[in-house]
């Protein structure tokens, strides 16, 4: 089972304590659709990653049994160190290049496209970031370090990322001389002027201070999160799509093979003719649907429900078959969509909830839930809540506002 | 040493010379003969007795036949592009095409790299005898002779080492097809 399927309570019980103390201060740090969006699309990139995980590992497993100059014990501690200083090095360039290449921003742009900057942010991860990232860890395969040391490396690299992602901590000394800390990552989040192509580090911020990279938090300046082009989405799956589409579009539009390959390997946003534009911090608004309150407390409990199911879906996988797998896949997927589009307002929301919620009353009467064979108090608890649900989704009361 | 790390070392120092003197005016060819001077390197290591430098030599040279080779020719044949001009731009196509060179070879296209750099270095015949360039030319003709002496030599059909013959095409063909393009007028 996924290691993070573990960590799920940590995440959940942080982003609680968090925004609880953001509200003792006053502070408006957490958006729940934006949130919820977050989350969903951290369980979308679960979902891929399986998918995703078989064919880099398997990769990444190919280089290493044919090309390694030899194989690192790992019972050397020294030499896990080494590996994860090696690997947050490669992590450096992955990421700097997800900034640079638009093909490789389309994956990561995800990562950015939140215009908070919470907890819940470090969970909102890419779905197809996976398509070209695999080849920055060869270097390693290459050297000799082990499959199972690099799966440990990149979980604790990936797992220190998630503690920078707050605005309740400020500076921190000496530490962020060398490790990156939430507030050098606030600027690498940042959409200000100075904020754009900096801090790029995963663990180590000297990567940064050494290839030219870094920039210090301006306190004079406060950071504006998310991207200049924004998602203006709480669709998971949009959210991860919407700059391949644009990339095909633009692709498509352009003249001559050289210019449709360019389109995909030029700096996102193209080669500008001119000076780039000036960030107007006053001019920046954040998107809002006005989502009903109770509809967003709503949402926040299916995706709660939806967050069970992946769990599941994660302990379970090695015994489904792939035909289930992408069945249960699918299902999450949808699920996540229509919250979304209800957090949004769209028109087809209501219906699609309606049928979400008749298909779960109908899926109780099936002999088992990919493997589980739920008990009956169970089942007839999930009839009752949908029906609830049902009921209080009929009388209106939540009716959110028409999507623009 | 045997012949073919001497045949590397000569190959090494040929893309050197290559990168250094090409790093200002042609990033994109400095950095393709920066991939065929690292494989060429790391060869010069494994031909001297180093076994353990036999995998990354040839997780290199397999890097040069999928991405060094496509960038070289793409350089030479657009060389006012911004790839053959700019390093930054230069290094995005070699992602891609490391991407696809990697991942096809390991899920079994194992004659991915050997196809395209035969493809490259027959664009670039083409490129360079259409524009009368004859130091060029037979730059990549030799380029080509290396690399068909190669598959000739796997089938046992020659008598010079494969290995030393395709180091020597490499290594005279880059400096030809360098010193032959080095005077062509870039217009931007």
């Amino acid at each position: 089972m996924s290691p993070i399927v573990y960590a799920f309570p940590v995440f959940l019980a942080t982003m609680g304590i968090e925004a609880w103390v953001a509200k003792r201060r006053g502070l408006a740090l957490y958006d729940v659709p934006d949130a919820v969006t977050s989350l969903h699309t951290g369980m979308l990139s679960q979902i891929a990653g399986v998918f995703a995980k078989l064919l880099t590992f398997t990769l990444y497993v190919a280089v290493y049994d044919r090309f390694a100059m030899g194989s690192w014990p790992t019972d050397n501690w020294l030499l896990w160190a080494l590996a994860l200083i090696l690997y947050d090095l490669c992590y450096y360039w992955n990421h700097r290049l997800n900034h640079e290449v638009a093909v490789l921003w389309a994956g990561h742009v995800v990562h950015h496209s939140s215009e908070y900057y919470n907890l819940s942010t470090a969970l909102r991860q890419s779905s197809t970031s996976w398509l070209v990232g695999w080849i920055f860890v060869l270097p390693l395969a290459v050297l000799g370090v082990p499959p199972v040391m690099l799966a440990i490396v990149g979980l604790i690299d990936l797992l220190y990322q998630y503690w920078v992602h707050t605005q309740l901590v400020g500076r921190i000394g000496w530490f962020e001389k060398v490790l990156v800390s939430p507030s050098n990552h606030r600027v690498h989040h940042g959409q200000n002027d100075y904020c754009i192509d900096k801090n790029y580090g995963g663990i180590l911020i000297v990567w940064d201070r050494l290839f030219g990279t870094y920039a210090d938090e301006r306190t004079a300046e406060p950071v504006v999160f998310g991207v200049r082009k924004p998602l203006a989405s709480f669709n998971p799956l949009w959210a991860n799509l919407h700059y391949w589409a644009e990339l095909a579009k633009a692709s498509w539009q352009a003249s001559g093979w050289r210019a449709k390959l360019g389109v995909w390997l030029a700096p996102p946003g193209g080669f500008p003719a001119g000076a780039p534009e000036r960030f107007d911090a006053a001019r920046f608004r954040r998107f809002d649907r006005h989502t009903p309150a109770a509809l967003r407390w709503y949402v926040l409990g299916h995706y709660a429900v939806i967050n069970v199911m992946l769990a599941h879906f994660l302990a379970v996988l090695d015994r489904l078959g792939m035909a289930q797998q992408v069945g249960y896949a699918v299902i999450m997927t949808t699920m996540m969509l229509v919250l979304g589009a209800l957090l949004e307002g769209r028109s087809w929301a209501r219906p699609a909830e309606v049928l979400r919620l008749l298909l779960i009353v109908a899926a109780t009467l099936l002999p088992d839930w990919f493997g589980f064979a739920a008990p009956l108090w169970l089942r007839a608890g999930v009839v009752l809540a949908a029906l609830a649900c049902l009921g209080w989704l009929l009388r209106g009361a939540a009716t959110p506002a028409p999507a623009e | 040493m045997n012949g073919a790390g001497v045949s590397d070392l000569l190959l090494a120092l040929v893309c050197a010379g290559v990168m250094l003197t090409q790093r200002a005016a042609r990033p994109g060819v400095a950095l393709a003969a920066g991939l065929i001077g690292l494989a060429a390197a790391l060869g010069v290591l494994r031909f001297s007795g180093l076994a353990m430098m036999t995998g990354p030599n040839k997780f290199a040279s397999l890097l040069s036949a999928s991405a060094a080779f496509p960038l070289l020719a793409f350089c030479l044949r657009y060389p006012a592009s911004r790839v053959a001009l700019h390093f930054g731009m230069a290094v995005r196509p070699v992602l891609i095409l490391v991407a696809l060179g990697v991942g096809l070879t390991m899920a079994g296209v194992a004659q991915w790299g050997a196809a395209l750099s035969l493809l490259s270095a027959l664009v670039l015949l083409m490129t360079l005898a259409l524009r009368r360039n004859a130091v060029a030319t037979i730059g990549a003709l030799v380029l080509l002779g290396g690399m068909l002496a190669t598959l000739a030599g796997r089938s046992g059909r020659l008598a010079i080492d494969p290995t030393v013959a395709l180091h020597l095409g490499l290594a005279g063909g880059l400096a030809l097809l360098v010193a032959g393009t080095a005077r062509v007028r870039v217009v931007t």
